[in-house]
């Protein structure tokens, strides 16, 4: 068992021996325990590697953009939560990186990124979110709830995309367009995990890092 | 204080359960089992 599982799982036996709760009431609380290490886990991690490169702010939006939008439309999934914290902290802060590439943060190259990554993800959304997994699976009336809520956060993203552009061109601040780029970048890298290719590619990943990392 | 301390911790993570019931998945990509009293069904 992963080790923030066990430790969840400890906590919330405590707990509920202390307050006399049933097995189910013990169970949500162990459940609702793990998610909030891992959230805490996955942002403390964030920012120690954001600010040791420099990418604080373009690293965090990368992973809200990313994790906002995945509430909504799921997708594929790492077998253990060592491995999803290794990973999306490594994708954050690279995408965050990249902003520090001029060419790619000319107003032209994000205007085009921007826009190929909405459509595509319109696009795989509509198609394909939301996308359960074995151990969360998901109603056909949820499913319908989850794909609305999926389009509305995008169209969200969009806006606020189009905000930022506004601001560029009313202030030239470079610091702007970065954060486009990066709100994109997150948007793109969460679609892909909805794509069988995304499984794939994320499966062999996943396969990989389990050699090394039993957590 | 201890029993305050144990409701406030259970309360949270109660709520935090609960928003993770009604979405798809949380945060990035581990997904643990979810208990049988949160399923939609």
């Amino acid at each position: 068992m992963p080790l923030l599982q066990k430790i969840s799982n400890k906590f919330a036996e405590k707990v509920s021996t202390e307050l006399k709760y049933d097995n189910d009431k013990q169970e949500v609380i162990a459940y609702g325990t793990f998610a909030l290490l891992q959230m805490i886990l996955s942002i403390a991690l964030v920012v120690v590697f954001g600010l040791v490169f420099k990418v604080l702010v373009e690293a965090l939006i990368v992973s809200f953009a990313g994790s906002i939008l995945r509430k909504y439309s799921g997708g594929v999934h790492s077998s253990s939560p060592m491995i999803c914290v290794v990973v999306g902290t490594v994708v954050c802060v690279a995408f965050g990186v990249l902003t520090k590439i001029e060419f790619l943060t000319q107003f032209y190259v994000v205007l085009g990124l921007t826009v190929a990554v909405f459509i595509l993800a319109y696009v795989i959304i509509y198609k394909l979110a939301p996308i359960a997994s074995k151990s969360k699976p998901i109603s056909d009336k949820k499913k319908v709830r989850m794909k609305r809520g999926s389009i509305v956060v995008l169209s969200v993203y969009l806006l606020t995309g189009g905000g930022l552009f506004t601001l560029y061109l009313l202030t030239k601040n470079e610091n702007f367009l970065n954060y486009v780029f990066c709100l994109s970048l997150g948007t793109l890298w969460q679609v892909f995990t909805l794509t069988k290719f995304g499984e794939v590619v994320l499966g062999g990943l996943d396969k990989f890092l389990s050699r090394f990392i039993k957590a | 204080m201890k029993r305050f301390l144990m409701a406030s911790a259970a309360t949270l993570t109660t709520v935090i359960a609960a928003i993770m019931a009604t979405s798809a998945c949380w945060w990035f990509m581990y997904q643990p089992e979810e208990p049988k009293s949160l399923r939609e069904e």
